[in-house]
């Protein structure tokens, strides 16, 4: 009995996500019967369901639910909002139920005498022919015996659409059954092709993940003593064993992931109800549901999302009277759009509101002494915008029953860090808002940097890395402000954070360089000062101990190959323990100097053929790499290399290139396809502020002064679209 | 297990040795015993932990049974250190000692609550005393010994 139960649940539940959306299309569309004949399908198993099980309050409201329903199908009553809210009420009145009996195994005892009259009243009120049908429907205790009966028989020949209790209405109803009929066989049809997927308990999935998370981290370890023997025979079943490790890790991670649309499946409901309760127009649009990502992380940003689609919709949205007077359309809009970049997942949400009133925010600092007035006078619009992320901030005016009780955005963003996403946000007034999340695919499995600090090996994840700076000991890169080291990069200035200071090591000596980690937490850079850098390591994210889990700096600890344990360095924790609270962006508006100047664009500099010095735009490049002359191998008389499993063309800008052993590859990377591009040395990175010439087929785009020096931008795109299709996810984390 | 357990009213205590003193503790909590392990010490944590391990894929934190219970000043070092690894939570925790005795069965009516004049430190990490013919054991609660609240 407790099986059926659970399947009841998990079924109900199920459902009614789907009707949710369902009936707010259905407010939109009165008129759709395909639509009222699924909820009233729904609610039908719902009521026949629980007759069977006993569970009278959920019955009787199904029932009753289903009468209302059951005169919209017939068009013998009008869909309203109200009615619509008040199917709404049921619903919320059945999950709740349905919750109550997962947590208990009872049907807790409750009075629904309120919504059921309510019910009542919606089915005789607009009733047109009630005589015959309200005696059936207000005598439910003596029919369900027989209904349960016959309801139990129905669901085994595929739901017929019932009609014993409307007998009066015979013609209608079998009307109504036809032209219900086809979609049953589309449903069973439907039906019949879904057992190719099949219900699997998470915990059977979780426990699967860590076992393969245990086999990556032994498969590492042997890989490791690999590399240290010269025993062909073994080493041959190692790259095997090497190979379908890697392959049963996709696998097991793809039974994971879940589109991002569940997670938004709810927003519909609430954008209507709070429009509803606002007296505001707003449409929601969705873009990318299916982009997946892992369940864990999809449960984690659940409510933060929701939390940010209400903040839209409430503060973000006027009254439709607002912005007919600012000449928009009445109707607001809120825009969600998910898509895959590099190994993480953007989720956008925008709206075309009001956007953040500075003056507001100015208002709210001062009245909060966040700042004082001397300092607000020097800060830029966008550093004041950052203030929304401060904990205790609001500035809606008045506290409404959906958003603006001062737990907010601080919380959002702290949920997001905690996963090790990032936040950004992009507000103009009165014409909108756009947050921009950034979030790992996967918690479970992460490429990570490793770092070593006064002999002790610490991980970094790969997404805080922006970039890597080697620095020599003897000359004097490192400046300092007051005992506060600091680094020139490309004429900004980062703080830098020495780890070795911070963990109270003693400093490594004699070491000739050093190496800074250039980290991004949301938009702010700052740099980590470490002794070495080793490779970037697919690692297992372990959870910390309870009494380690106070240290900040730390987000959870892992074995590496060679079977030590390291610990995962936490950027956002490292930030706070120097004592940086709440990140202000610094470097942006730096950038914004040089507007007037044209766009700007990041090139990485490099010298190819006859010592000239030419450019790639830096978004193009996936990877550096060096490789020797002798890797290049020919397939169809093109030059080609092994990379990352796949055959990958190499090519040459120049042909007299310089003669020599290895070679620095430039690895290029668009739409998915990758190609290499040999060149002669890598110079810089360096940033360009004009328009570039991007519609050019050739391969060179146009040439600019860079440094009182002529250089020729690469067409990147030509030369990567001649490339292969390497899904680095898979293969490199 | 349960020829482990005697019959009722007893217990099995494995017995260990820190700084010549006896304690106990029942044997079903323990996991393994090991000797010294490769250690990675966690910067900036409690000065009892020593650090973290890898036993087997799993990962376990090393606490130093002597700096917790001394408050974090070690008179003495004792390198050949044991580790006597517990779970917890599904998390494993390594008490080290210096040395691991015999497995002996206690009635546990007779273990007795540890006297008040004990220093509070050892008091926060014991739960009870047992008088042997020659020597006391004190019983370890090993709980108390991974979850800490003094700072």
């Amino acid at each position: 009995m407790d099986e059926i139960i659970a399947e009841f649940i998990a079924e109900t539940n199920e459902n009614l996500e789907e009707l949710d959306n369902d009936l707010v299309t259905l407010e939109q569309n009165p008129n759709d019967e395909e639509l009222i004949a699924r909820i009233f399908r729904v609610l039908h198993t719902i009521k026949g369901t629980c007759g069977f099980l006993g569970l009278s309050r959920l019955e009787s409201i199904a029932h009753k639910g289903e009468d209302v329903l059951g005169l919209f199908r017939d068009k013998k009553l009008e869909v309203k909002p109200a009615y619509v809210t008040l199917i709404f009420e049921s619903f919320d009145k059945i999950k709740e139920i349905v919750s109550a009996i997962e947590t208990t195994g009872e049907e807790p005892s409750g009075d629904d005498t309120a919504l059921l009259a309510k019910l009542q009243a919606a089915y005789n009120g607009e009733d047109i022919g009630g005589d015959e049908t309200s005696p059936s429907a207000e005598t439910p205790p003596t029919e369900t015996s027989s209904d349960e009966f016959e309801i139990f028989h129905e669901e085994e020949e595929e739901k017929e659409p019932e009609s014993e209790e409307l007998e009066a209405e015979e013609p209608q109803d079998k009307a109504a059954e036809n032209a219900a009929n086809p979609k049953e066989q589309q449903a069973a049809a439907a039906k019949s092709t879904s057992t190719g997927s099949l219900r699997v308990a998470v915990d059977v999935l979780e426990n699967l993940m860590t076992i393969v998370s245990e086999l990556v981290l032994t498969r590492n370890q042997l890989l490791q003593i690999a590399r240290q023997s010269n025993n062909d025979e073994y080493l041959s079943s190692l790259q095997r064993l090497n190979l379908v490790v890697s392959e049963l890790q996709e696998g097991v991670m793809k039974t994971r992931m879940q589109p991002v649309g569940n997670a938004w499946a709810k927003l519909p409901r609430i954008i209507r109800d709070l429009s509803h309760e606002l007296g505001k127009k707003v449409d929601l649009e969705m873009h990318g549901q299916d982009t997946e990502l892992d369940r864990q992380v999809l449960d984690l940003i659940k409510d933060p999302l929701t939390h940010m689609v209400r903040n839209s919709a409430d503060h973000g949205i006027e009254l439709p009277e607002e912005r007919i007077a600012k000449g928009k359309n009445p109707t607001g809009k809120v825009v969600l759009n998910a898509y895959h970049q590099g190994g993480h997942i953007n989720i956008e949400i925008s709206d075309d509101g009001k956007g953040l009133s500075t003056e507001k925010i100015k208002k709210k600092i001062l009245e909060k002494e966040l700042a004082t007035p001397d300092e607000l006078e020097e800060m830029t619009t966008k550093q004041i915008q950052q203030f929304i992320f401060n904990a205790s901030f609001s500035t809606a005016e008045k506290v409404t029953s959906v958003s603006g009780r001062g737990v907010g955005m601080d919380v959002v963003r702290s949920n997001i860090e905690k996963i090790g996403g990032s936040i950004e946000m992009r507000s103009e007034e009165d014409v909108g808002t756009t947050f921009t999340i950034r979030i790992p695919l996967t918690l479970a499995i992460m490429s990570s940097l490793i770092i070593e600090v006064s002999g002790q090996r610490f991980a970094i994840p790969q997404l805080a890395v922006s970039e890597l700076v080697r620095i020599g000991m003897q000359t004097n890169d490192i400046e300092n402000i007051n005992g506060t080291p600091v680094l020139r990069l490309r004429e900004q200035l980062l703080p830098l954070v020495c780890l070795s200071d911070l963990f109270g090591l003693e400093e490594a000596e004699d070491k000739k360089s050093k190496y800074i980690v250039v980290t991004k937490v949301g938009s702010y850079m700052f740099g980590l000062i470490v002794d070495d850098v080793y490779e970037f390591e697919e690692i297992v994210v372990k959870p910390l101990a309870k009494n380690l889990k106070n240290i900040a700096v730390f987000s959870g600890n892992t074995i590496l190959g060679d079977g030590n344990v390291i610990m995962i360095l936490d950027p956002v924790g490292i930030l706070k323990t120097v004592g940086i609270q709440d990140v202000v962006e610094s470097h942006e508006e730096e950038q914004t100097q040089h507007t007037d100047q044209g766009p700007e664009t990041l090139l990485l500099l490099f010298r190819a053929g006859n010592n000239t010095m030419k450019a790639v735009p830096l978004d193009m490049v996936s990877r550096l790499e060096e490789i020797t002359i002798d890797k290049i191998e020919y397939a169809k008389g093109n030059q080609v290399i092994q990379y990352l499993d796949h055959l990958m063309p190499v090519f040459n800008i120049d042909t007299n290139a310089v003669e020599s052993k290895t070679r620095p590859l430039i690895i290029l990377k668009h739409e998915g396809k990758n190609a290499g591009l040999m060149v002669d040395q890598i110079l810089d990175v360096t940033k360009y502020y004009g328009e570039i010439d991007n519609d050019s087929h050739g391969n060179v785009l146009g040439s600019i002064i860079i440094n009182e020096n002529a250089a020729d931008v690469i067409n990147g795109t030509s030369f990567a679209n001649q490339g292969t299709l390497i899904n680095e996810e898979t293969v490199n984390g | 297990m349960a020829d482990k357990i005697a019959a009722n009213g007893h217990i099995q205590v494995l017995t260990l040795y820190l700084d010549n003193q006896k304690f106990g503790v029942p044997i079903l909590t323990i996991q393994d015993i090991l000797q010294t392990h490769a250690l990675t010490s966690v910067p900036l944590s409690e000065p009892y932990i020593e650090g973290v391990m890898n036993l087997r894929g799993r990962i376990v934190t090393a606490i130093n049974l002597r700096k917790r219970i001394r408050n974090g000043q070690s008179a003495t070092e004792n390198q050949e250190s044991m580790n006597i690894v517990i779970e917890s939570d599904h998390e494993l925790y390594s008490i080290m000692v210096d040395q691991v005795g015999e497995v002996v069965t206690l009635n546990t009516n007779k273990i007795e609550d540890p006297p008040l004049t004990l220093d509070a430190s050892w008091r926060s990490v014991i739960n009870g005393v047992y008088q042997e013919e020659k020597e006391i054991i004190l019983m370890l609660d090993t709980d108390k010994i991974i979850h800490t609240d003094h700072v």
